[in-house]
């Protein structure tokens, strides 16, 4: 059985955040961007936002960066926290089974965390298995993520209760992207401030609804923010995803990025949709029209 | 009209520098007790500062300052007899940036910006200075960084392991002084240094003054503002913001007025007023 052999490292407090432990040595733009993306992710924790994931392109390196950081209340100070990382290479992102790497994540404990994760771990690809809850089980939920997300350019910015209200959601969301968008696409379960990348945005993050808007007005004034307590009726084109992926249906991601490039946004998706279902709909499969096409 | 001032909070981790700001926060707030600078009107978004000085209230560790934040700059309208009206921004940088840039030798466009724009310094020290990180115990740091802590010559005929640098390796002055070169390098003006000696509880019994304490147990910090004294104006603060060791000496704590708690020493004056080192460095005496 084929398997990837994926590098990790763990960050924590120790006189200040740092890196504790790795398996890899990377370059120091490359470690000052984790440094900040695995630290607490706002000035102050709250209820419900004690473990949260991130997911973000690391800058500088061919690997996306994909962690689960938990609260440290065992630490002096409030405010620490603890981070496992794992560095998926870009060129795998897209075949790496999201369950598999859920379960290899560890929270550190100070003992000896210094030769905690010194070597790479081994993910078996397999299919997947099952045991994650199905994020786009909600069909309505489902349906106002996946118009927000794929229907604009803009970041998103989720209000959510707890961190794992949207957990699944954002896997499965991240999961149906195609495969040139799924390395780039960047998200944080448990946002306790909008967080950025590289100075930019992350693409989509749930934020406590308990932070008031107006304290990251300046800070994310360019996002998308998005209550979905009361999901609005979705857009056909939402539809079409939506059933596709419940299906588990590839067909719409690979023509999607054959037809408009690796290079094309997530916001292509709602012009692009129509196309799809019209020739999809002619009687003759997509597969099969792309197949004499090329 | 008032004038702006940006002041910069220099130091390591766990310095003391939120404490400090929490501490502020709280006495400006309160407004009862003689202080040189006294708030004027509120201003924007509190929420940091209110986050801050409630666990200072409670006398209980104040939150770490985290790398992601971007939004803990402070601006505090502030007036006092000779000052007139101004409005003060502090940045509460966490320590770890400061560590970033010693690492690294780089440091964000954003906080360069800070450096650039400043008026003036408050430089926190922790007398906690950790150990094996004192230029005076050369022996552990020798040790630390793999070498031999006896006359070379000896005969195991062991070839040496050369030890990777990590930032800890530093002796704490030598970081600080470094950060002051970053400083130097940045502004091209004449520039007030406050030391601040944080937890001055913890050293004020030996009997010295902060600046005596300074040149005893940092003398490579105090030769370098001495050496630099065309550049650097420096005065040597020791401040005990939350007024004793916490957790140990929380119900004691807990038990004072809490403006009485805050200590503040220069040269041979002790009273409580924690905006001495602030009015100092916007040019009082």
């Amino acid at each position: 059985m084929a398997s990837t052999s994926i590098h990790q490292a763990i960050h924590g407090y120790r006189e200040g955040h740092k890196l504790l432990s790795s398996s890899t040595p990377l370059g120091s733009d490359a470690a000052r961007a984790m440094l900040v993306l695995s630290d607490m992710s706002g000035p102050s924790m709250q209820p419900g936002f004690d473990e949260y994931l991130t997911g973000y392109p690391l800058a500088g390196t061919d690997y996306f960066a994909f962690a689960k950081t938990w609260y440290a209340p065992e630490m002096q100070r409030p405010g620490c926290v603890w981070t496992h990382s794992l560095l998926i290479p870009r060129t795998q992102v897209a075949s790496v089974s999201v369950s598999r790497m859920m379960m290899s994540f560890r929270r550190p404990q100070a003992d000896g965390v210094d030769a905690a994760a010194t070597a790479p771990i081994v993910i078996e690809d397999e299919t997947p298995v099952g045991s994650m809850t199905d994020g786009f089980g909600d069909r309505a939920l489902a349906a106002a993520m996946i118009g927000a997300v794929l229907g604009q350019p803009r970041p998103v910015i989720v209000i959510a209760d707890m961190a794992a209200q949207f957990e699944a959601l954002f896997l499965r969301l991240w999961e149906e992207l195609w495969p040139a968008e799924r390395t780039r696409f960047s998200f944080c379960t448990g946002a306790l401030m909008p967080r950025a990348n590289a100075g930019v945005l992350l693409d989509l993050q749930a934020v406590p609804r308990a932070i008031p808007p107006s304290q990251f007005r300046k800070s994310a004034n360019s996002a998308l923010l998005l209550d979905l307590r009361a999901p609005a009726r979705p857009e056909a084109w939402v539809d079409l995803v939506l059933d596709g992926a419940v299906k588990g249906d590839a067909t719409f991601r690979t023509w999607l990025e054959a037809a408009a490039g690796a290079d094309a946004g997530r916001a292509v998706v709602p012009s692009l949709a129509p196309i799809f279902g019209e020739w999809h709909a002619a009687d003759s499969s997509a597969r099969s029209a792309l197949a004499r096409a090329s | 009209v008032s004038n702006s001032m940006n002041l910069l909070f220099v130091g390591l981790p766990q310095s003391g520098k939120t404490t400090y700001l929490a501490a502020l926060w709280h006495v400006l707030e309160d407004q009862s007790s003689p202080t040189k600078l006294k708030r004027k009107h509120n201003s924007g978004d509190r929420a940091y500062l209110n986050l801050i000085a409630e666990a200072w209230r409670a006398c209980t560790p104040v939150p770490r300052t985290a790398l992601q934040t971007d939004d803990t700059t402070v601006a505090l309208h502030l007036e006092g007899d000779g000052f007139g009206e101004f409005t003060l921004t502090v940045p509460d940088l966490g320590g770890e940036a400061f560590e970033q840039q010693l690492e690294h030798r780089k440091m964000s466009a954003a906080h360069a910006a800070l450096f650039r724009e400043a008026n003036g310094v408050l430089l926190f020290v922790h007398p906690d200075v950790k150990k094996g990180t004192q230029i005076s115990e050369q022996d552990q740091i020798t040790a630390s960084i793999g070498g031999a802590t006896e006359a070379p010559g000896g005969a195991n005929g062991h070839a040496a392991v050369p030890v990777p640098w990590k930032v800890e390796m530093l002796p704490t002055q030598a970081k600080l002084v470094e950060l002051l070169q970053f400083l130097l390098e940045m502004v091209d003006r004449r520039l007030r240094v406050a030391v601040v000696v944080s937890a001055w509880d913890l050293v004020a019994e030996v009997g010295q003054t902060p600046h005596e304490y300074v040149s005893g147990r940092m003398p490579l910090l105090r030769q370098f503002l001495d050496a630099n004294d065309d550049v650097f104006d420096h005065a040597v603060f020791g401040i005990s913001a939350q007024g004793g060791a916490i957790p140990d000496d929380k119900s004691k704590l807990l038990g004072l007025d809490s403006l009485q708690r805050i200590k503040v020493c220069h040269e041979n004056e002790n009273d409580h007023d924690i905006t001495k080192p602030l009015a100092w460095l916007l040019g009082g005496k």
